[in-house]
């Protein structure tokens, strides 16, 4: 049975593969940051592929090498107006819950390749 | 894992990167590994550089620009030449140490830890102790102070993740959750409550029973200061880290520790020989020896009195301690003198005839010098020795 690390990797991957090809390159590295950060559960539950960490944590603008959380958002937002993200409403606030994306299976991407 | 590298260069690597070149160096840290063939540590960059995955994940067109990209990177010290391509043979490169050694994994990638999601249900959980404010590393981002997190309610499944994030960390795989029962069987515990008073599963319970926090405080400590030549591994770091909680809690200090157990140089495997030392060294620390100092002159006088008195079995008069007094000060005069001359190496103009005259042999010298000090002795043995005439034989 795969670990969290193992379905996070696996979430990562499959961002890095199957991402809209319009998105610009800080974007790109925004998504993976928000992968990483992501627990992955069953289908259906509340919680899978949800960012977990708030996006104005400082944490996110260290990964995506941003100056404020505005900006955190501002990608969040852009993100999921190219549909790699959904907005969901959990806690009575705003969160992100990376969609299901259906993009070009390259390789093994939403897999591990277990080298 | 990757994804260990992955959160390496995403919190470690330099604030110069372009977002390019920091999109590229995750992409090339995921294809990386830790460990490489034979479970040597490794971090090489396994598919060369013109796959064309590389291209597509980074969104550049051209092989060419991938190239650029990693040589950019090497220039800034995210990743090493491992190869140069010449000769018909492709460039390989594999991940630079991007965090410090001896930093734990979860404090190297403090922006996920899976004890997080357990905040509001046992509080404990959390503690990892990890040394976050200490972790830095030289030309990179520095401390990172995380801050207090939201606390996730209680009826979003919290309590179920950090049921999984216990069997996680204890080594065991993890089964995705259903809602069905978001606390795990432990009823339904409130966000507000304080940790320790709830319930947590079985497993947190066993996880951390043994130390308590500030011994993790202390085991976190000692093992950021100790180099073992490459990042722990989770497991490791739990092991040691309730082992080392033992000991604090058996009265051991984080320094007294890392002088017993942190001097790793030569050891072919540093993290057995730490283990193995912390395994064999006693729980309770040893009690603190007496405080051994020299005496300041005032002490050794007061000591020297009340021996003389204790030997004289009782006070000494005012007569007497001035005479020590006089004593002391005499030899120390003395001493002085001695001192200065074998310092200088010159003996002073007079010295042969003291010597002669046996003033230099008071109390301390054979008894034939001290038989020819003047007064002591009615007759010499030497007639060229003997200073006074009347007494030459």
């Amino acid at each position: 049975m795969p670990t969290h690390d193992e379905y996070r990797e696996s979430l990562v991957r499959e961002v890095m593969e199957r991402a809209p090809t319009d998105l610009t390159p800080q974007e790109r590295l925004a998504a993976l940051a928000f992968a990483a950060d992501v627990l992955v559960f069953e289908p259906g539950h509340p919680m899978d592929r949800v960012i977990r960490t708030p996006l104005d944590d400082v944490m996110f603008q260290r990964r995506i090498s941003v100056s404020s959380a505005r900006k955190v958002r501002d990608l969040a937002r852009a993100l999921a107006a190219k549909g790699l993200l959904e907005a969901v409403e959990l806690d009575g606030g705003t969160r992100y819950r990376f969609a299901r994306l259906s993009g070009p299976e390259h390789d093994k991407g939403g897999q591990t390749d277990g080298h | 894992m990757a994804i260990d590298l992955i959160l390496e260069v995403l919190d470690y690597a330099p604030e110069d990167l372009t977002p390019q070149e920091r999109l590229a160096a995750v992409v090339f840290a995921e294809d990386a590994r830790i460990w490489g063939p034979g479970n040597r540590l490794d971090r090489k960059i396994y598919t060369p550089l013109d796959d064309e995955k590389y291209q597509r994940r980074i969104g550049v067109s051209s092989e060419r620009k991938v190239k650029e990209l990693a040589q950019s990177l090497a220039r800034k010290g995210v990743l090493e030449s491992v190869q140069r391509g010449q000769k018909g043979k492709a460039a390989e490169y594999r991940i630079s140490r991007l965090a410090p050694a001896s930093a734990p994994v979860e404090a190297q990638h403090p922006g996920f830890r899976p004890a997080d999601v357990s905040t509001p249900d046992t509080g404990v959980l959390n503690d990892f102790s990890a040394p976050e404010s200490s972790v830095q590393h030289p030309g990179n981002r520095g401390a990172y102070s995380r801050p207090p997190k939201t606390p996730l309610p209680a009826d979003v499944p919290g309590a179920a993740d950090a049921a999984s994030s216990a069997a996680r960390r204890a080594g065991e795989t993890h089964t995705p959750n259903t809602p069905t029962d978001p606390t795990g069987g432990q009823g339904d515990p409130s966000p507000g409550a304080p940790s320790g008073e709830k319930g947590g599963s079985d497993e947190a319970a066993s996880i951390n029973s043994a130390p308590v926090v500030g011994s993790q405080d202390a085991a976190a400590q000692v093992l950021a200061r100790v180099d073992f030549g490459r990042m722990l591994r989770r497991d490791e770091r739990e092991r040691l880290t309730a082992r080392l909680g033992v000991l604090v809690a058996g009265g051991w200090t984080a320094d007294a520790l890392t002088r017993e157990l942190g001097d790793l140089r030569g050891a072919v495997s540093p993290v057995a020989v730490f283990t193995k030392r912390a395994r064999e060294l006693p729980d309770a620390a040893p009690t603190a020896p007496a405080q051994s100092r020299a005496l300041t002159a005032a002490e050794a006088i007061a000591a020297s009195e009340s021996a003389a008195a204790a030997d004289s079995g009782g006070e000494l008069t005012e007569a007497e301690r001035d005479a020590g007094r006089a004593w002391r000060e005499q030899r120390a005069a003395q001493r002085a003198q001695s001192a200065a001359q074998a310092g200088s190496g010159v003996l002073s103009p007079g010295a042969g005839a003291k010597r002669r005259e046996g003033a230099l042999s008071v109390g301390a010298g054979p008894a034939r010098f001290a038989r020819s000090i003047p007064g002591t002795s009615t007759r010499c043995r030497s007639p060229r020795s003997c200073p006074d005439p009347a007494a030459r034989p």
